[in-house]
């Protein structure tokens, strides 16, 4: 939800650390964080801030799981086994068996980035930098008719 | 407080005074013979303590008060009640820490804080006010750091959250809390 982004953020964890003077802060050990509608579990979270406030968090985990709801069309969720996400741009860059669900529809790919602003993701096959042939990508969107019926 | 030379004034003044006042006294007599004190009572203390030392450019770098302060006869460690300790540097605070007893030992420099610790940084331009609350607390004096295995809780600005345990090294601005973690995180920026 768009106002996701002005709720307090509310973190558990097994350990924490805050480094005042670079302004990172560290998650590690069953990390669970919720913002509003948004949930990402995950083994560890490290959250860092540059001088205008804008945040950028790096998650890994097997997978780490993100869930969020969506302005009146319905619920996504992710998985990867690394998800970057920059509050400045609002992308969300899932990697590693990367997947996102909404409903019926299904993409999954090594590379998956979503615009939490558009609610628009792109999904990528294979290695992005080229280093190795591409491996396949797998859309599956359901028939709108279908979608209806569904909600 | 690298060193209490504050708080040392006034106990070596007692000291000496003491020393002194003896000595005269017994000066005329032929022997002096040494009393050996009672081991559980204090040498000396003090009530209503003030103490503040500045650096070598003459900021006030440390300030202590207290309730009381005593010493136990040849031992290194003095005792405090209801003390708070100010750090500041160049004239601005750094941070203070109050609990409703303390000792503090000598020759190590280390503090030790029971019963009702808190330690409070002042908002600055970088960073908002920051707050711990603890059980007890072991306070590194010269290395500037603080350690606890008990429960903590803290607050940095409006975010808030608990923690088993801490450890603080103020000169690198780490924290790190080993575990059980939970935390409400505010945007310092946006202060929603």
């Amino acid at each position: 939800l768009e106002s996701d982004r002005n709720q307090p953020i509310a973190i558990e964890a097994d350990q924490g650390s805050l480094d005042q003077k670079n302004q990172v802060t560290t998650f590690s050990g069953n990390v669970i964080i919720k913002q509003g509608s948004l949930n990402i579990r995950a083994a560890n979270v490290r959250v860092s801030q540059d001088k205008s406030g804008n945040q950028t968090m790096n998650a890994e985990g097997n997978p780490v799981k993100f869930g969020q709801q969506l302005e009146n069309k319905g619920y996504v969720e992710g998985q990867g086994t690394r998800v970057e996400y920059a509050s400045a741009t609002g992308l969300v860059k899932l990697s590693g068996n990367a997947k996102v669900q909404r409903g019926g529809d299904v993409a999954v790919g090594d590379v998956i980035t979503y615009n939490m602003r558009t609610e628009v993701y792109t999904v990528l096959g294979g290695n992005v930098t080229g280093a190795k042939k591409g491996g396949r990508v797998s859309v599956i969107i359901q028939p709108t008719t279908v979608n209806k019926n569904k909600k | 407080m690298n060193r209490f030379r504050n708080l040392l004034f006034p106990l070596a003044l007692a000291l000496i005074l003491g020393g002194l006042s003896a000595w005269l006294e017994r000066v005329s007599e032929v022997s002096v013979e040494e009393v050996k004190l009672d081991p559980t009572k204090p040498q000396y203390s003090l009530q209503t303590l003030h103490g503040k030392r500045f650096d070598e450019q003459g900021w006030l770098k440390e300030q202590i008060t207290a309730d009381s302060a005593w010493q136990l006869p040849d031992q290194k460690e003095v005792f405090l009640d209801n003390a708070q300790l100010k750090i500041h540097e160049k004239g601005t605070e750094q941070y203070t820490v109050a609990s409703h007893q303390a000792r503090y030992h000598l020759d190590n420099k280390t503090a030790i804080l029971q019963n009702e610790v808190v330690l409070t940084a002042p908002e600055s331009a970088s960073r908002p006010a920051a707050q711990v609350k603890t059980d007890h607390l072991l306070v590194h004096t010269q290395a500037q750091t603080a350690q606890t295995d008990a429960p903590v809780e803290f607050t940095y600005g409006k975010s808030h959250g608990s923690a088993n345990g801490l450890f603080y090294d103020h000169k690198s601005g780490k924290l790190d809390l080993p575990s059980n973690v939970k935390a409400i995180i505010y945007d310092f920026k946006h202060k929603n």
